[in-house]
């Protein structure tokens, strides 16, 4: 009954567990929320596919609108979630977590603006000159470009903020960035498991925080230079300098949004399977890995532009290849022997770790397959692209996300969400989901270009249709799933009602050797 | 096999072998517990082939692919060999394509490139919609794509690159000329003749993004008539203008070019029976019909 009691009149300050908590929860009503709308507006592009019910100019401002908001919010909830994991070991300083979530908010606010008001229309990766280029019959008015780009950077500083907090309290906590990294059981000095040495989810928070700061560098001069440009046309940039700029940070931020899902996944599947995971070797190595090889793909966003030497189009593909085999042979592979007769049952929590593996390996095989220069001719901006990434971003990333949210559920609010409206939601989820994706991947194999309301040739409407189907179907999963959600969080929201949050609990949960 | 259906057969054959392991994996996920050393050792053992494997087909799918990759390094064809250029620019919303008919089966080498935004170039096949030859317009480079074409027709050009509202209007066709040089009328890909019948000398026609609200207009023969036109593309110029054929090499009458939203009435001096082609000076390739005369 601890869990319910009201604390009395003068309690003493929160203390920062107490104060994670509370903003973890606020977190995710908001990223819950957001997630459910942008959902919708997801439904309503394919249902313009499907129907023709909105106007170019809308189908473009809400897919501007959907693609950056799923980007952003899976992003910084699913960092929450994962940062929250590992906070018994590396305690989360509490102003740098507030002010990501003002950034965040002003941010929304400002894309909502940008895309539902303005009608800004460029896509997510907004590529120069269109954001001040929007042609003779104008679908928005260049001003609009100002509050979309200065959301992006927000964003920005709210992720490397972020990424600076991470690694601050990962050196503290272990001394030195080389054990917080896991370097100690690289050399043999200390054993996975050991007190004191560091463990996957610590690993994957880190180096997706060093990516965080890598990114922001080439983010920023790109958005600085975007914004100057707006005020100034004779100020112009190199259009093949600027796409790089922009496809290496955005390919960087979606590659995080799935990446923190592993650190999800180590924290939270061992503790249903009941069996270790640990940072072996084969982990450690496998993350500085994927530390370097996380920056060198992006090249393949410009297979289609010659101008991007064929040296660096190479070094895309191969590097492609190679940054799938620390996930395909690692981190999925040791989760599904984790998985593998562990005799465990199926409660949410690891149902969705679980179906966010075979996302993340069956979008990435997609990725893969069009990685390849001579394949890319023919699938580069058809809707084989959106097949892939809402494989691994809808059927994966956010897979992880709820998973994890399903597991701290009980700790953030002192009450379980519902197993079975659970398991019910996530059949619809997958259900509906792998509708949507394989039509996706079904329409781009038949050369259907992505970000088009219509097309006339046949089968794009059939295949819309079916594609409607199922998003209608996920989202009522998603609906069935929040509505669970925000039973259990609200309260949890406007009292103050859960005052014993103990952080011991925390530390066993993340410590993941079980 | 078009590449896209190799790749896309592949997929599918990589969806069923992923998906029935992981189902049966979840499915007896229920048995046990197994005792988990026992799991890895025989667990990692497996793994280690995995990775020779993937290595492996990596490493072939390099060897077989890049020599095929699209670009001059692989593509370029001996200094002997013939080859036909053709220039593209991209525009907010219209393709310039010059010349716009190539002959099968010959190298055409592609310089592409954009004056404003960035585009993607795309040719159709006509018989079966999918794509033949891709690459981006970019402000300020020219790509330069080789292919070759090897049944005459026509093809249809789209745009690839999202490029502003009427993105999806950035139509075009690539005709590709058989040994007669000329392209079959009967191939694909080429919007059927429209037919209607004139009633009256008052015609009535307007334009709205970047499309005429008609494809065919009637006029009486051996009458003078005029057309209302209704531009309502503000800040956009467009016209109408009558050729003898679709071509457009012989004009029979070319209406001013009006900036939207305005109205003008075009004065047409008297045209003898026949069928005939009207279009939009300024976007042909968007914005075209059929004029019958009778
Ligand atoms: C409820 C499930 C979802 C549905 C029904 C849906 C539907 C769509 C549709 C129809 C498009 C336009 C495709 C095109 O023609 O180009 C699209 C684009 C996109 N979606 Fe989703 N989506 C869903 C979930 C997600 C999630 C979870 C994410 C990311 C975490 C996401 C990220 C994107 C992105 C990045 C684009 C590309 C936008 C662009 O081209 O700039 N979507 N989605
Ligand atoms: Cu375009």
């Amino acid at each position: 009954m601890a869990l319910t009691q009201t604390p009395a009149a003068g309690v003493p300050a929160a203390s920062g567990a107490e104060k994670a908590r509370r903003m973890a929860v606020l977190w995710l009503v908001t990223g819950g929320t957001l997630l459910v709308v942008l959902a919708l507006a997801g439904m309503l592009l394919r249902l313009t596919q499907s129907l023709g019910v909105l106007s170019d100019q809308w189908f473009y401002a809400l897919l501007t609108l959907h693609s950056a908001g799923m980007v952003a919010v899976v992003l910084m909830t699913m960092a929450v979630v994962l940062r929250y994991l590992i906070a018994g070991e590396l305690p989360i300083v509490h102003w740098v977590n507030v002010t990501n979530y003002a950034l965040t908010m002003i941010a929304a606010v400002l894309v909502v603006a940008a895309t539902v008001i303005g009608h800004f229309g460029t896509g997510w990766t907004f590529l120069y000159p269109l954001p001040d280029h929007p042609g003779p019959v104008p679908g928005w008015s260049p001003n609009w470009a100002y509050p979309y780009l200065v959301a992006v950077a927000l964003l920005a500083v709210a992720f490397t903020l972020w990424s600076l907090e991470v690694l601050y309290a990962g050196v503290r906590r272990f001394g030195n960035p080389g054990r917080m990294f896991g370097a100690d059981i690289l050399t043999g000095r200390s054993k996975p498991g050991d007190p004191d040495t560091t463990n996957p989810s610590i690993i994957a928070a880190g180096v997706m925080a060093i990516g965080g700061v890598m990114t922001v560098i080439p983010g920023a001069i790109i958005i600085v230079l975007m914004i100057i440009n707006n005020i100034d046309r004779s100020f112009t940039i190199n259009a093949l300098v600027a796409k790089e700029l922009i496809y290496f940070a955005g390919h960087m931020l979606v590659n995080f949004d799935i990446y923190l899902g592993a650190g999800i996944a180590y924290a939270v599947l061992p503790k249903y399977v009941k069996r270790p995971w640990k940072a072996t070797r084969v982990v450690v190595f496998a993350w500085w890995l994927t530390a370097v090889g996380i920056m060198l793909p992006y090249f393949h966003h410009l297979y289609m532009d010659f101008a991007q030497p064929a040296g660096l189009a190479i070094l895309g593909n191969v590097a492609s290849y190679a940054s799938a085999l620390p996930t395909v042979v690692v981190t999925v592979f040791t989760g599904v022997l984790l998985v593998y007769r562990s005799g465990l049952r199926w409660r949410p929590a690891p149902l969705f770790i679980f179906a966010a593996f075979a996302g993340w390996i069956i979008g990435g095989t997609g990725a893969l397959i069009d990685s390849t220069p001579s394949v890319n001719e023919y699938f580069h901006n058809t809707l084989w692209v959106p097949a892939h990434f809402h494989t691994y971003m809808a059927l994966g990333a956010v897979m992880f996300l709820l998973g994890g949210v399903y597991h701290v559920t009980p700790e953030l609010t002192g009450q379980e969400l519902s197993d079975q409206v659970g398991t019910v939601g996530a059949r619809c989820i997958l259900a509906g989901g792998w509708i949507v994706v394989l039509t996706f991947f079904a329409s781009g194999a038949m050369s259907i270009p992505r970000r088009y309301a219509f097309v006339p040739v046949p089968l794009f409407e059939q295949m819309a249709t079916v594609g409607l189907i199922g998003a209608i179907i996920v989202a009522l999963g998603i609906l069935l799933i929040a509505g669970d959600l925000f039973r259990v969080y609200l309260p949890g929201l406007t009292s103050r009602s859960l005052s014993s949050y103990n952080s011991p609990a925390i530390a066993e949960r993340s410590s993941t050797g079980a | 096999m078009a590449p896209q259906e190799i790749a896309g057969l592949l997929f599918l054959a990589c969806i069923i072998a992923l998906g029935a392991g992981f189902i049966t994996v979840a499915v007896t996920a229920r048995r046990g517990p197994d005792d988990y050393e026992t799991v890895t050792h025989t667990g990692y053992r497996i793994r280690r082939y995995w990775f020779i494997g993937l290595m492996i087909i990596g490493l072939v799918a390099l060897g077989l692919t890049l020599p095929h990759m699209p670009y001059p390094l692989t593509r370029q064809v001996s200094a002997s060999t013939p080859v036909t250029v053709v220039h593209v620019s991209g525009h907010q919303w219209q393709w310039k394509i010059s010349p716009s008919k190539v002959p099968a089966n010959r190298t055409i080498e592609f310089e592409v490139t954009s004056t404003d935004v960035n585009h993607g170039f795309s040719v159709i096949d006509p018989s079966n919609n999918e794509i033949v030859a891709n690459v981006q317009a970019m402000p300020g480079y020219v790509n330069r794509l080789y292919v070759s074409f090897h049944h005459p027709g026509f093809y249809p050009v789209r745009c690839l690159e999202l490029c502003g509202l009427y993105h999806t209007q950035m139509l075009a066709q690539l005709g590709v000329t058989g040994k007669n040089g000329r392209v079959p009328v009967a191939s694909g890909g080429q919007p059927p003749a429209a037919k209607c019948s004139p009633s009256g000398t008052s015609l009535q026609i307007s334009a709205h993004g970047l499309h005429f609200d008609k494809n065919c207009l009637a006029a009486p023969a051996g009458k003078t008539f005029t057309i209302t036109f209704t531009n309502s593309d503000t800040g956009v110029p467009h016209n109408v203008a009558i050729y003898t054929d679709s071509s457009a090499g012989k004009s029979l009458f070319k209406g001013q070019v009006v900036t939207g939203a305005k109205t003008v009435v075009y004065h047409v001096p008297a045209l003898s029976a026949g069928t005939y082609y009207f279009r939009c000076d300024v976007h042909p390739t968007q914005m075209f019909g059929t004029f019958v005369v009778k």
